[in-house]
């Protein structure tokens, strides 16, 4: 007891770390007996949560994940997980992102990813060789903070902004006119307004020259500074869904003064550009169904991995009608970036959508909502649409809470006084409602999106090499080969550096010939065009040789983007 | 018994004396951290004053990204001129930033209207960026996707991917307004630093982005050039008449550019059309400013004008042509005499003017110009900056 002070200072930084930490859920809490903690059920996750979740998987196992933050500074940073392969050949590794609310404004997302990273680190044993996983949770903390708090997510970093050069900031934020507790949308009547209130009397709609009434649309709220301009100055920043540099229509509020000029959106890019995802899955946006961000010069790929992903999603979730649509999602959108840039094959997942689940919380299918709509989001016979369209989405949303929810989740469009004998109308979805589902019902939602990860991972390309037949007769020996696609994705499928570049998807098959080996015929060089399908086998490749006994055959197969497979033979 | 409490004290002594040790050793490193923290912020911070106490104008230092440092020299606000330097440059005793600032003072700028930027950036990084990847020349944040279709890998995965690029963007897209830039980097080894203009470039972001003229021009001097003509606002009291028993117009034009004496009038004025904001201000309480009205051209009608906290934007063509206003003033119930009306204009293309206007006779207004004016670089001998 020499040191008593000593002691008891540390026992008192031990307590005041306790008391800063959140305090845990009583499921994640729980020593039930598992290596990671499970997420718990019910609720969305704030970052700091995300944070703890991820640190405790990182301690359970530090062999195999590793926890790390992108960024920092006042921004506290992006909490992130490497899973897997820890080799810094990055030649030989897949690579593949998870990553959650791309848009900043998805929490179900966030979960949906903690989710699939906690089936994949259950059966880490099941991971393929050589595949690393990025997971990235949130890629706005902040942002995400205040729509699990409760706010309207906006995916808009909140700035001190003077955006309307009055000098003056954040002097005119939205407000509670009608006093329901929420912060909806305002239509301000303007004969030269944007939008028109559709059939419905719900859904917005792009209004034509000849259309009346017309109104322009903000957030909920007072002219408190008196400028004539409605909440065109509250607190609020650059919209991480328009703040990447592919097809960036800035400079503006929403899109920054540069590209990526948030320092955490910056970090983020470099993070991942640095470690070159072949793959990403991002968890966002409300259709329920699957969107594929095309790379340059990569139809067919892109194609072939929307329906892929498709067919699957449907097959683990139970969900009908997919939507699925591949095209640039919006200007200035993270998934963009990473496949024209990066070339990295990159894969939206709406874990919610208006046919996500029915009255009995089961799947409908947006299909079946809005059966017979032109422009439905998936018509029969045309599973790939080339673009999402809006207009089908939002019928099929009306549909869901007319026939789903009996109306409940939508405010009505109705008259407030906005003072000096200005009226306007103040409705629109609710909090819980569209862009993320009431916390009662993630489970749900979530149902079987850890499966379909799992089955992607491990379903990513994998070669191998088939011997079909190895012959010795004396010295003289044929050796018969076919390379074989063990994976449930075609070997064009895995994007990287190579992606786009004509000729990037072959396949070459070698033999190498020594001192006591030679090639009496054959090529050693064989090139396999186009790679193979899934599950795909190429066609027999044969040599001949002469071979001195107890020699060693290397034959490998290279393909694009580290794909590889070696084999040795002793015939 | 005296041999144990003699070693218990010994004991309580010696734990206090660890204590006392510790305790310092804590006091020391917190105060060592303090002071290392403190002293970085202190060597920008002491560069500016010596700047300043050379120069007599005031500096403000700032940080950027990539080890980018920047001097605002002069105004705080309102339009600069930018000059781009290398850190080694700039660093040898008070180096180009301490020698821009001392002739920008000799010649007469004024600090309140007139800034320069003066942008400083670290050769080293520049260098290691460069051995690594040929990045930087088409790393700029303009037209950068088709830097990147172009030049692959050339244009960086990001725009700013180098953070000195990064620091340079943001010096030069965050000030208010930057009306020209000056590169008087070395050009280095390949003989020109970053290209010549195109998607990606810096020239490009200066002229396609900013809209400012870009220059080449290791001395410097052209800098300051550039902020010794910078077009200013000129605002042209007219008429001032008593209409009503309380109520006052003052008939007033604006115009964008006024040439000094050493710039062509192609180079004072702004080459596009651009805004000009007017605050309208009653010298005192007795009075309100009840309308504002502008026409757009010498032939025009004048046209009733938003007017929020006696602020008004007018959109400005770039030929210089002065744009007709007019205030309408009332005077409180029981005042006496007449009102007087300051007016502001400020614009991101030109140093700002304004003008107190004063009714002292009906038939004889007080026109107030407060734009100073500069004397000519040539007429003050300056040398060259290098």
């Amino acid at each position: 007891m020499r040191h008593w002070y000593l002691i008891a200072a540390a026992a008192a930084l031990s307590v005041v770390g306790l008391v800063r930490r959140a305090p845990l859920d009583a499921s994640e809490r729980a020593d039930d007996g598992r290596r990671f903690r499970v997420p718990s059920e019910g609720r969305y996750h704030d970052s700091v949560e995300i944070e703890q979740l991820l640190a405790g998987w990182a301690a359970a196992d530090p062999e195999h994940v590793t926890l790390d933050r992108i960024g920092g500074g006042p921004e506290r940073g992006i909490p992130a997980l490497v899973v897997g392969a820890s080799t810094t050949e990055r030649e030989e590794l897949t690579t593949v992102l998870l990553a959650g609310a791309p848009d900043g404004r998805s929490a179900l997302g966030a979960e949906a990813v903690l989710r699939a990273t906690h089936g994949l680190l259950e059966r880490l044993d099941r991971l393929p060789p050589g595949v690393r996983l990025l997971v990235v949770p949130s890629v706005a903390p902040g942002v995400l903070d205040r729509v699990v708090a409760g706010a309207r997510p906006d995916g808009r970093f909140h700035e001190p902004l003077d955006e309307d050069g009055d000098g003056l900031v954040d002097e005119d934020g939205p407000d509670d006119l009608d006093g329901d507790g929420q912060v909806l949308d305002l239509l301000i009547r303007d004969a030269s307004g944007p939008w028109c209130i559709a059939d419905d009397g719900r859904t917005l709609v792009r209004a034509d020259p000849q259309d009346a009434p017309r109104y322009r649309r903000c957030r909920e709220g007072r002219d408190d500074d008196g400028d004539g301009a409605f909440n065109e100055d509250g607190a609020a920043g650059i919209d991480l869904a328009r703040h990447f540099p592919v097809g960036w229509a800035g400079p503006g509020v929403l899109e920054g003064s540069r590209p990526l000029s948030t320092p955490t959106a910056r970090a983020l890019a470099l993070w991942i550009a640095a470690r070159r995802p072949n793959i990403a899955l991002l968890f966002g946006g409300d259709h329920g169904g699957v969107h594929v961000h095309p790379a340059t010069g990569s139809d067919a790929r892109d194609g072939a991995l929307a329906e892929q992903v498709r067919v699957d999603l449907a097959r683990f979730t139970g969900r009908r009608d997919v939507h699925c649509s591949v095209g640039p999602l919006r200007e200035g959108a993270m998934g963009d970036w990473l496949a024209q840039v990066l070339g990295t094959s990159t894969v939206e997942i709406a874990p919610w959508g208006p046919g996500v689940l029915g009255r009995d919380g089961r799947p409908v299918g947006p299909a079946s909502l809005d059966a017979g709509a032109p422009g439905s989001p998936s018509a029969p016979g045309q599973r790939v649409a080339p673009a999402r369209s809006p207009i089908a989405m939002e019928t099929a949303w009306g549909r869901w809470l007319d026939d789903v929810r009996g109306g409940v989740g939508f405010v009505d469009w109705h008259p407030v006084d906005l003072g000096g004998g200005v009226t306007g109308l103040v409705g629109g979805w609710e909090v819980r409602s569209r862009s993320n589902p009431p916390e009662g019902e993630i489970g749900a939602a979530l149902e079987g999106l850890d499966r379909l990860v799992e089955e992607l991972v491990a379903g990513l390309p994998r070669l191998d090499i088939g011997v079909i037949e190895a012959e010795r007769e004396g010295r003289l020996v044929r050796v018969t080969v076919e390379v074989v696609n063990r994976g449930q994705f075609p070997t064009a499928a895995l994007g990287g550096a190579d992606a786009g570049v004509e000729g990037a998807s072959d396949l070459e098959l070698s033999i190498r010939a020594g001192c006591d080996i030679s090639l009496l015929a054959g090529s050693p060089r064989v090139r396999i065009t186009d790679g193979l399908a899934a599950k795909g086998v190429s066609r027999r490749v044969s040599w001949l040789l002469h071979v001195d006994e107890g020699a060693t055959l290397e034959i490998e197969v290279t393909g694009p983007n580290g794909l590889r497979a070696a084999r040795e033979l002793r015939p | 018994m005296k041999r144990r409490e003699h070693v218990r004290s010994a004991e309580r002594s010696a734990g206090f004396a660890v204590a006392l040790v510790s305790s310092l050793v804590l006091l020391w490193g917190t105060r060592c951290g303090r002071v290392e923290a403190g002293s970085v912020a202190d060597g920008l911070d002491r560069w500016a004053s010596r700047v300043t106490a050379t120069s007599g104008l005031p500096v403000r230092a700032a940080r950027e990204l990539g080890g980018v440092v920047t001097f605002r020299i002069g105004a705080m606000e309102g339009p600069a001129a930018a000059v781009l330097v290398d850190a080694d440059r700039a660093v040898r005793g008070e180096g180009s930033v301490g020698q821009l600032a001392w002739r920008a003072a000799r010649v007469g700028l004024d600090p309140r209207r007139v800034a320069i930027l003066a942008v400083v950036i670290p050769v080293k990084d520049r260098a290691d960026a460069r051995g690594r990847s040929d990045v930087s020349a088409r790393n700029f944040p303009w037209r950068w996707e088709e830097a990147r279709r172009a030049y692959g890998a050339g244009a960086g995965v990001i725009p700013c991917e180098l953070p000195w690029v990064a620091g340079v963007s943001d010096a030069l897209l965050r000030s208010p307004a930057i009306i020209g830039v000056v590169d008087a980097r070395d050009p280095g080894p390949r003989g020109a630093a970053d290209g010549p203009d195109g998607p990606g470039t810096l020239r490009g972001l200066v002229e396609g982005r900013i809209g400012a003229p870009y220059a080449r021009d290791r001395t410097a001097e052209a800098a300051l050039q550039l902020a010794i003509d910078m077009p200013r606002a000129r605002i042209h009291g007219e008429a001032w008449r008593r209409v009503g028993p309380r109520t006052w117009v003052v008939d007033f034009a604006v115009d964008g550019g006024e040439a000094t004496e050493n710039a062509s009038a192609t180079e004072a004025q702004p080459s596009a059309p651009f805004d000009l904001t007017l605050q309208l201000r009653a010298v005192d309480s007795r009075a309100r400013i009840a309308a504002f009205a502008t026409a757009e051209g010498p032939g025009e009608a004048l046209e009733i004008a938003p007017l929020r906290r006696g602020r008004t934007r007018v959109g400005m063509p770039p030929a210089g042509a002065p744009r007709r206003c007019r205030a309408v003033l009332v005077m409180a119930e029981g005042a006496r005499g007449g009102p007087s009306l300051t007016v502001e204009a400020r614009s991101n293309r030109l140093v700002g003017a304004s003008l107190r206007m004063a009714p002292t006779t009906a038939s004889s207004p007080v026109f107030e110009q407060e734009t100073p004016s500069d004397r000519a670089l040539s007429a003050s001998g300056a040398g060259t900056t290098k």
